[in-house]
């Protein structure tokens, strides 16, 4: 057996995660669409 | 206020935009690398699996108590069962042939994974068979475990984790370890594991209830881990490996037996967390850019929080004054509905009565994860991966 199974999950600390992982996944997918903007400017460049 | 409110949505904005500006400029400056990760990300295709092309391996010392249920249990799935007997000085080997398991007695203790290691060589599993089942000397598994995980293992996945249901029998219906490890079960496999499987980002899987393809145990196996809980270490090589993905069977069901005393339920707690947080430091979590990082950075960061609202509700009840019996029924109250929700689909309606032992429980968890992550920071490896399992119940059938 392994690991971290019992750890409980309720309460404010989950919550906030999500919030916090929503927000980062959100800021994460914004910057790699626009790293392959900047990839697809330099393709057309070159 | 206002001025502070200004001054924190200016510093957001102007981080927001350097961080976007940037980004153009990377993708500008190295074009390819974006192609690159996608390609290395995807894991290798296997092949299908059928049910007689899986083997069930059992490693097991001075299991006497136990083993003849398990053996009969894996026995009914219609798979060839082998166990390891790791120097045992009881009847376990006797007691396990006698259930059908071909067996191999070791005369020198060696520890779990080196059993199983001895034990997947000597009768050949990696070239006899697709898949092994490895299950703990005290697990019992239901009649269509194996069918019901293999139904979840397509060409891209190499370990499928069972459906962990602790053993709960009506003569031990008020321990209340029992109790929480049931609710704690249900808990974690209602959130947490159904969406790691689904994004593919399990950090722990059910070392006592699953299946792995040959492939993968033939690259695992024969390294001596070097945590102290041996699945820890293969789910963190099959994703720094990239050997394919770790899903979640929650139709393979097993039967557990969990501690059932406060000593051997922190032990074995704290036995798991350290081995986790060897995982994270051995296996540099957070140090690289996939999503099993940042999905395990984000666990970490829960990790935090709780732990850190532990001190925070203690303050919170102490000077709570005439609020103290509201402050007490809302922390009942945002426990209750989880466990009223876990009472109702384990079917034990006697599981509410234990509310306050849980959060009793949750509160000491806390306790545990500091001092595993002080263990683990004093002790990241082990020489060996030995430990003691908490007491076995002897049983009869489990349902």
């Amino acid at each position: 057996m392994s690991a971290n199974q019992d750890l409980p999950l309720t309460g404010a600390s989950t919550a906030a995660v999500g919030l916090v992982g929503s927000i980062l996944l959100g800021l994460g997918a914004l910057l790699v669409t626009v790293a392959n903007l900047g990839a697809k400017a330099r393709r057309k460049i070159s | 206020m206002p001025e502070v409110l200004l001054t924190l949505s200016i510093t957001v904005s102007s981080l927001v935009l350097l961080l976007i500006i940037g980004s153009f400029g990377y993708g500008f400056l190295r074009p390819a690398v974006g192609y690159q990760a996608r390609h290395a990300a995807r894991p290798p295709l296997y092949g299908p699996v059928r049910a007689d092309q899986v083997a069930i391996l059992i490693a097991c010392r001075n299991g006497a108590a136990t083993i003849a249920a398990t053996v009969r249990a894996a026995r009914a799935t219609g798979s060839d069962v082998y166990l390891v007997s790791d120097a045992s000085t009881d009847d376990t080997a006797e007691l396990a042939a006698g259930a059908g398991a071909w067996v191999l007695p070791l005369t020198h203790n060696v520890g779990k994974p080196a059993a199983l290691h001895t034990a997947y060589e000597a009768f050949e599993l990696g070239r006899r068979y697709r898949a092994v089942a490895i299950l703990d000397d005290d697990v019992v598994v239901a009649p269509d475990f194996v069918t019901a995980a293999l139904a979840k293992m397509t060409d891209e996945v190499s370990i499928v984790v069972g459906h962990n249901a602790t053993w709960w029998p009506p003569e031990r219906r008020w321990n209340p370890w029992l109790a929480k490890r049931a609710y704690s079960y249900w808990m974690y496999q209602a959130v947490i594991r159904r969406i790691q499987s689904h994004f593919n980002v399990m950090n722990c899987i059910s070392g006592s209830n699953s299946i792995y393809r040959t492939e993968l145990l033939d690259v695992v196996l024969p390294t001596q881990p070097p945590y102290i809980v041996d699945d820890t270490y293969w789910v963190l090589e099959t994703h720094r490996r990239n050997l394919g993905r770790v899903v979640y069977a929650p139709r393979a069901l097993a039967h557990l037996q969990d501690p059932t005393n406060l000593r051997d339920w922190y032990r074995q707690n704290l036995r798991w967390m350290w081995g986790t947080f060897q995982g994270v430091i051995g296996h540099r979590v957070g140090r690289y850019a996939t999503r099993f990082d940042y999905a395990y950075v984000l666990l970490i960061l829960h990790w935090l929080l709780y732990v850190a609202g532990g001190p925070l509700t203690l303050w919170l009840i102490a000077t709570a004054g005439p609020g103290l019996l509201p402050g007490l029924l809302f922390l009942l109250a945002g426990h209750g509905i989880w466990v009223g929700i876990a009472a109702w689909r384990l079917r034990h309606p006697q599981l509410p009565l234990f509310l306050p032992v849980i959060i009793v429980a949750d509160l000491l968890y806390r306790v545990i994860l500091v001092h595993a992550l002080v263990k683990a920071i004093r002790q990241p490896t082990v020489d060996r991966c030995v430990w003691d399992s908490p007491a076995r119940i002897a049983v009869g059938a489990k349902g």
